[in-house]
C-alpha cells in the first residue's frame, strides 16, 4: 500500500493532559480509513493535528512526501486535504450552489461553475442549489459541506464525525456517498462513532485509546482485537450489537 | 404637498450621503465583525482631499472625489496594516479594537487640526451646483441631483462587487467564519485589507458628498457622521449592508422632515428616536434577520 498520508509518532498535550501519545499511521491513497475510539482517546486531536488546527508537540505528519506538521490550515488545505466539521460550519447566508461555487473559484476560475456543479451532483444535491443553506435539513447540511470539502479539489477529505446527528437512512446514505467519493479516486480519513457504518465503509481502521494506537487493520480484525474490545466494544457481544 | 415633495428631495439626497458612509461603516461591521470609530475621521480626509485637490491642485470634482475615495480607502487600510491587525493579531478583547479605533480617529482630527486649522472650509462653488429646476413647485438643485446620483452608482457598485464577482463572494465568506472561508482558498488578510480599503473609500466619497451639500468642512465633521453611521448600523439590522443604505436614506429623509414639520433642533432627536422606537418593534433592526445574513 503507497500511503499518501504518513502520521509518525505525534504527541500532543493540552496543559499536561495527554490527548496524542505517539500516534502513528498509515492511510492508503484511494481508500476509506475510520479512526475510532471512545471519547477523549484522541481522535479528534489526530484529525486537528494533521489539519493544522493543532500543532503537535512532537512526531511528523507527511503528506505526498512534504512534511505538513505544524503548518498553518489553509496551507495544508492548499496542498490538497479538505475537511468538514463535527459542528457544521457553511456559509450560511449563501445559496447552496454559492458554498461550493466560491471553494471551486479558489481552485481557479476555469470552469468554477462547472466543478460547483459536479461535486453538488456527486453528494445529490445538484436540485437545491438555488436554496438558502441555512434552511437545507440537518442531512443535507452534512452532505454540502462535503460538497464544498471536494470543490476545492482534495486528494484526501477529512471528516469529523459525518454521520453525527444523522438517522438511519441518512447514515446509510451517508455510507453510499463516500463509497462514490473512494471510487472518483479520492481518500477519506474520518473520525466516527457510528461502528456499523465503520465496519460497513472502512478498508482500514485505526482503534485509538488514551491517545495510543490500540490496534489498525482490516475492520474484523480490529473488531476482533481483544485489547479494542476491551477499551471501546465492551463485551465481545456487545460489539455485535 | 409641495413642502413634503420639497423635504423628500432634500431628505434623498442628503440620505443617499449618508447611506454611502453607513454602508461602509456597516461593511466593516458585517464582514469583519468590527465596530471602526475611525470611520468618521477617515470620512473628514476624504472631504479634505477632495476640498485641497480642487482648491490648491484645481483638480475638477469629479477627479477630486476618486482620489479622495482612494486616498480615504489608503487612510483606512493604513489604520488596518498599523492598528487594528496587530491588535487583533495579539488576541486581546474585541473591545481593545474599539478603544484603538477612538484613538484613531483622534489622531487624524488632531493631524487634521494642525494642517488645516479649525476654521470652516468650503468648496469653491461651480456653476452646476447652483443651477436648479423647478418642477411643479419643488425646486431641484444640481448638487442634490449629483449626490444622488454618484451615491446610487457607488452603492450599484458595490453591490456588483460583493454579489456577482469572486472577489465579493470571497469577501462574504468571511461574515461567516474566517478560518473556514481560508479553508477553502480565500485569502482572508488581503480580503481584509480590500475591506478597508471599500469601506475607506465609502467614507471618503461620502465626506466629498456632504462637504459639497453642506458647503462646509473641518476636522470634526466626522463626530456627527459617525453617530449617523451608528444610528444607521442598528435601523440597517447589524451588519446588513442593504439595510444599511436603506436605513441611510430613511434616516436623512426623518431628519429633513423633522426639521421641515417640527424644528431644526429636533433633527438628530428624531433620528435617535426613531431607533429607539424601531428596536422596540424589531430588535434586529428594519431588515436584520439573524447575525447568519449580514453582508
Amino acid at each position: 500500500m503507497t500511503a499518501l498520508l504518513e502520521i509518525s509518532h505525534v504527541a500532543k498535550r493540552f496543559n499536561g493532559v495527554v490527548a496524542l501519545d505517539g500516534v502513528s499511521a498509515r492511510v492508503g491513497r484511494a481508500t476509506i480509513t475510520a479512526v475510532i475510539g471512545p471519547n477523549g482517546s484522541g481522535k479528534t486531536s489526530l484529525l486537528n493535528v494533521v489539519t493544522g488546527f493543532y500543532e503537535a508537540d512532537r512526531g511528523s505528519v507527511r503528506f505526498n512526501g512534504t512534511e505538513i506538521a505544524g503548518r498553518p490550515p489553509h496551507w495544508i488545505a492548499r496542498l490538497g486535504l479538505a475537511r468538514t466539521f463535527q459542528h457544521i460550519r457553511l456559509f450560511e447566508g449563501f445559496s447552496v450552489f454559492d458554498n461550493v461555487h466560491v471553494a471551486a473559484e479558489r481552485r481557479g476560475t476555469s470552469h468554477a461553475r462547472r466543478r460547483a456543479e459536479q461535486a453538488l451532483e456527486v453528494v445529490g444535491l445538484a436540485a437545491v442549489g438555488r436554496q438558502q443553506a441555512d434552511a437545507l435539513p440537518y442531512g443535507h447540511k452534512r452532505r454540502l459541506e462535503i460538497a464544498r470539502a471536494l470543490a476545492t479539489e482534495p486528494e484526501i477529505l477529512i471528516l469529523d464525525e459525518p454521520a453525527a446527528g444523522m438517522n438511519a437512512t441518512e447514515k446509510i446514505e451517508l455510507g453510499e456517498l463516500l463509497f462514490t467519493i473512494r471510487d472518483l479516486g479520492k481518500t477519506i480519513l474520518l473520525v466516527e462513532h457510528d461502528m456499523d457504518l465503520v465496519m460497513g465503509i472502512s478498508d482500514y481502521v485505526i482503534a485509538l485509546n488514551f491517545g495510543c494506537t490500540l490496534a489498525a487493520g482490516a475492520p474484523a480484525a480490529v473488531r476482533q482485537d481483544p485489547q479494542v474490545i476491551e477499551a471501546y466494544l465492551g463485551r465481545p457481544e456487545a460489539a455485535d450489537a | 404637498m409641495s413642502v413634503f415633495l420639497q423635504q423628500t428631495v432634500n431628505g434623498l439626497s442628503l440620505g443617499s450621503a449618508y447611506a454611502v458612509f453607513a454602508v461602509g461603516f456597516t461593511l466593516l461591521f458585517g464582514v469583519l465583525n468590527v465596530l471602526n470609530l475611525a470611520q468618521g475621521a477617515v470620512f473628514m480626509v476624504g472631504a479634505f482631499t477632495g476640498l485641497e485637490l480642487v482648491r490648491l491642485v484645481e483638480l475638477p470634482l469629479p477627479l477630486a472625489f476618486l482620489v479622495a475615495m482612494v486616498t480615504a480607502g489608503a487612510v483606512s487600510v493604513l489604520t488596518q496594516v498599523a492598528v487594528f491587525g496587530p491588535l487583533e493579531r495579539r488576541g486581546g478583547h474585541r473591545w481593545m479594537g474599539l478603544i484603538a479605533s477612538l484613538a484613531v480617529a483622534r489622531l487624524l482630527v488632531a493631524i487634521a487640526q494642525e494642517v488645516f486649522g479649525t476654521q470652516v472650509l468650503r468648496y469653491p462653488s461651480e456653476p452646476w451646483m447652483e443651477a436648479s429646476w423647478t418642477i411643479a413647485g419643488v425646486q431641484i438643485q444640481g448638487l442634490q441631483l449629483i449626490v444622488l446620483a454618484t451615491a446610487l452608482l457607488v452603492m450599484a457598485a458595490l453591490a456588483v462587487l460583493l454579489r456577482a464577482t469572486q472577489t465579493g463572494r470571497a469577501i462574504r465568506t468571511m461574515a461567516f467564519n474566517p478560518n473556514v472561508a481560508r479553508l477553502v482558498g480565500v485569502p482572508v488578510q488581503r480580503m481584509t485589507l480590500l475591506t478597508y480599503f471599500i469601506a475607506g473609500a465609502l467614507a471618503g466619497a461620502a465626506g466629498v458628498q456632504l462637504g459639497v451639500l453642506y458647503n462646509a468642512v473641518s476636522p470634526f465633521m466626522g463626530e456627527t457622521i459617525l453617530l449617523k453611521g451608528l444610528t444607521v448600523l442598528i435601523l440597517g439590522g447589524l451588519g446588513h449592508v442593504p439595510g444599511a443604505a436603506l436605513a441611510g436614506l430613511l434616516l436623512g429623509l426623518t431628519e429633513v422632515y423633522s426639521v421641515g414639520y417640527l424644528s431644526s433642533s429636533f433633527r438628530d432627536a428624531v433620528g435617535f428616536g426613531l431607533v429607539f422606537i424601531i428596536l422596540l418593534v424589531r430588535p434586529h433592526g428594519l431588515f436584520g434577520l439573524t447575525t447568519r445574513q449580514r453582508a
